[in-house]
């Protein structure tokens, strides 16, 4: 029984990461490469996992996926090239860093629009403010009535 | 027998929770004491049954009771206990009774604490609190109920996803939940004094506690989460941007947000319309989290339970407490007088609603990110991936601008300020940062953003230094540290926090700019080189553990002085059909040497193991960083000046003025 299932585990093994091994080999890519080589993998998305980038996956297809844009730096293509290239294999849903398109503006501009937006309505209220004179009260206190209905509580619960 | 006595008790719950919230608001609202005790008594029994309920499913998870389907679904007869334990709500339906449980322990806290507010608000507070938990007490009872039995158990389960079982992540749920639901609690108490009519500083400091509570659980759970993904994943990360980390990464983000404007609120009664939003919209984020982790509308590596049926449940609780929170919050802005407090452009008010403005901005950009795959398929058609590089690429400078800001932020006064006295205060803490920043320039040439982010870093803690010192009376008095250990618990948590927020930037930065990683394929007695190291597969052993087979390596590492033995390990679940890597790691005081053991492969003759090595620098900065922040968050709670209630506020107040 031990047997099979250690079989078993050494069939898992093989199945699952042959191909990683065979990307071992880094050694061509200069260090520059290397780099390039790496933020790639982080970008590019394994079109069989859940939203997991080919660095860090172990499934088969993950591992040829690196050795495509490893080749694809040997050959000396830019990083925008490779983008390309993978977007065309599979579809642009396989960039995890979506590349600025007519689908893609409003999540790029979002960030800027919102503090665009936010910032404008702070400025609007700040304006109101030094439009008032300079009648800055001094604290904020609780309002006599608060006052008085805690005071009412108190001896409620005390009871 | 048990398993039906649990069964009962929940449902038993259910309408104790709904009597619960009837008499609740109806207390509060024909201020009719006699509801409002009957509402007390239904919390206790609310809580009662939701802890009978779980102890129920401990009790089968303990048992390895295999006619009940949960159990069979994520246990196993040889589970370790701490598993078998943690196993029960490691699992969707387990998860959400915890919630609901945790949901009942808030609410019978807020029921039986001493706090002097005002009985109304309380009872319309556990009248909301008691509605919430009612709902998913009934999504548990009627769409993910755990209690199902199978008319032929089996005789063995098919044990818990093996990733799950770690102690980090049986600790993790716990901590998540007391996060998420306690936002509910300050939801309920937002929404309790909206219909009061009584949004104000006294309201500001009821929260205050409960909001600081969930936030300080809810890091303490990232952390442990991210922690757990650091060392059970293998691959030297621990941010990932998952939509599930993404879903309690928004709350968490808000919830900050929501501290710092609360003491707007409540110190100078400012904001209180902006506060009370942020509380609907934190508690919002906490329920969409668990929408898209437990409906599958998103896929994420992380996604142990998808059920579409379920989603629709829980976008329906969803969409009634956002949408009956925000119609209320419409309805009732009469009651939220915002001008009470007046203040400068330069001002203490000022930087904590910008402070709020990016964190509430970069919220909301996560959030389009995490659902932009969702639009994009649903407008355009196309899929489209938003992943890690798209959240780092607008994330990153987002936070940058605040950080910069704040330690002279932290150092303005309420009202009106001046940035001319309080800058010269930090030029000590920014002529060491920027010094900082060139020595990191000069050893890495190629890497200037590591450089920018590392002066950041030390900016923020010094600064934090140099504020805090301020406060004990720096130059002013000759017993600095003495009065230092004498501030308010208050203060210690402020500057720990913010303390903490350095320490993890730099270790983010220089984990990041400067992690070294190769991968090597090693036989049995090979040595390779790593980083100055060698690297020499000693042997590899077989080993068997309760619910596992494992093979574990031993590895001596030699860096030229000393040899260390790390044993990075591969594990086998049979019957969870599942490999899992365990890596095995050595710190030393620059960062930590971490390994992953890959599968054997024997392509080229002689068998060989793939062997993944990391030089992570700075990693402990990251979790402890992390940890500081929450352990500001205890201090702070810890502060009893923020527990007792209106009429020492108001002495504090008159203290102040005078």
């Amino acid at each position: 029984m031990k047997k099979l299932i250690a079989s078993i585990i050494m069939l898992f093994g093989l199945v699952a990461t042959s191909a990683f091994a065979q990307s071992l080999e880094q050694k061509q890519l200069d260090p520059k490469q290397n780099e390039r080589y790496n933020n790639l993998a982080q970008e590019i998305r394994c079109v069989v996992c859940q939203s997991e980038p080919v660095a860090t996956s172990s499934a088969k297809i993950a591992a040829d996926m690196r050795d495509v844009i490893k080749e694809h730096i040997l050959k000396g293509e830019s990083d925008n090239q490779i983008r390309k290239y993978f977007a065309n294999h599979y579809g642009e849903y396989v960039l995890l860093r979506p590349q600025l398109g007519a689908t893609t503006i409003a999540l790029w501009a979002a960030p800027f629009i919102l503090l665009l937006m936010g910032g404008a309505v702070i400025l609007l209220l700040m304006g109101k403010l030094k439009s008032t004179p300079e009648t800055i009260p001094p604290e904020s206190i609780p309002t006599e009535e608060d006052a008085e209905a805690l005071a009412a509580l108190k001896e409620l619960e005390e009871k | 027998m048990i398993v039906e006595i649990g069964h009962f008790a929940l449902i038993l719950a259910m309408f104790a929770a709904l009597a619960q919230s009837c008499a609740g608001l109806i207390g509060g609202q024909r201020a009719d004491y006699r509801f409002y005790t009957f509402t007390k008594r239904a919390t206790d029994i609310t809580f009662v049954g939701a802890a009978i309920a779980l102890i129920a499913l401990i009790h089968a998870y303990l048992t390895s009771d295999f006619s009940v389907k949960n159990v069979v679904e994520n246990s196993h007869s040889l589970k370790p206990l701490i598993y078998k334990i943690a196993g029960s709500w490691g699992n969707h339906e387990g998860s959400m009774l915890l919630w609901a449980l945790v949901g009942a322990g808030f609410a019978t806290f807020l029921s039986h604490s001493k706090e002097e507010l005002a009985w109304t608000l309380k009872s319309r507070a556990l009248g909301v609190q008691g509605l919430i938990v009612a709902l998913v007490i009934a999504y548990v009872v009627f769409a993910s109920n755990p209690f199902v039995r199978l008319p032929n158990p089996p005789f063995q389960g098919n044990d818990l996803n093996p990733l799950l079982q770690d102690p980090a992540l049986a600790a993790h749920p716990p901590f998540l939940y007391l996060g998420y639901v306690g936002m509910s609690l300050v939801y309920s108490l937002a929404i309790a004094g909206l219909l009061d009519g009584k949004v104000d500083a006294v309201w500001a400091r009821i929260i205050r506690p409960w909001a600081l509570a969930s936030w300080m659980f809810l890091t303490i759970g990232i952390l442990l989460g991210a922690y757990w993904a650091y060392y059970e994943l293998g691959w030297g990360g621990w941010w990932f941007w998952d939509p599930v980390e993404n879903a309690s990464f928004m709350p968490w983000l808000l919830g900050t947000a929501l501290l710092h404007s609360a003491i707007v609120t409540e110190k100078r009664g400012a904001l209180a319309a902006w506060t009370v939003l942020l509380a609907i919209l934190a508690f919002s984020l906490s329920l969409l989290g668990t929408f898209l982790v437990r409906s599958g509308v998103l896929t994420s590596v992380h996604a142990f339970a998808l059920d579409p049926k379920r989603g629709v449940w829980i976008l329906l609780i969803l969409a009634l407490f956002t949408g009956g929170g925000l119609l209320l919050y419409g309805l009732r802005a009469s009651v939220m007088n915002s001008d009470k407090g007046m203040f400068a452009p330069v001002s203490r008010e000022t930087a904590l609603v910008l402070n709020n403005l990016f964190l509430v901005v970069a919220t909301l950009t996560i959030l389009v990110g995490t659902l932009y795959p969702l639009l994009g398929e649903a407008i355009y058609g196309r899929a489209i991936s938003v992943g890690a590089p798209y959240f780092n690429a607008v994330f990153t400078p987002l936070m940058s601008i605040i950080l910069v800001f704040l330690p002279l932020a932290s150092f303005f006064s309420w009202k009106r300020s001046k940035i001319t006295t309080h800058a010269k205060k930090l030029i000590p803490a920014l002529i060491i940062a920027i010094i900082g920043g060139l020595v990191v320039a000069f050893i890495a040439k190629n890497k200037p953003m590591s450089a920018v982010g590392v002066t950041l870093g030390v900016w923020l803690i010094l600064g934090a230094l140099s504020e805090f010192l301020q406060k004990a009376g720096l130059g002013k008095s000759n017993d600095v540290v003495k009065r230092a250990f004498a501030l308010r618990p208050m203060y210690w948590g402020m500057f720990i926090a913010h303390l903490g927020v350095g320490v993890f930037v730099i270790g983010a930065v220089v984990e990041t700019s400067f992690q070294k990683e190769q991968t090597f394929a090693i036989g049995i007695g090979e040595t390779v080189q790593f980083e100055g190291r060698k690297i020499t597969l000693d042997k590899i052993a077989s080993l068997e553990g309760p619910n596992f087979y494992s093979d574990a390596a031993q590895i001596s590492v030699n860096d030229g002085k000393k040899t260390i033995i790390l044993n990075p390990a591969r594990r086998y679940y049979p019957a969870a059909k599942m490999p899992t890597t365990e890596v095995d790691r050595k710190a030393n005081l620059f960062g930590e040497l971490y390994m992953a053991l890959g599968e054997p492969n024997s392509e080229s003759g002689a068998s060989k193991w793939v062997l993944r090595v990391y030089f992570n620098p700075f990693i402990g900065w990251i979790f402890g960083g992390y940890f500081l922040i929450a352990l500001g968050g205890f201090l702070s709670m810890a502060d009893r000046g923020l527990r007792v209630a209106a009429p020492k506020a108001s002495g504090d107040i008159a203290k102040a003025a005078s």
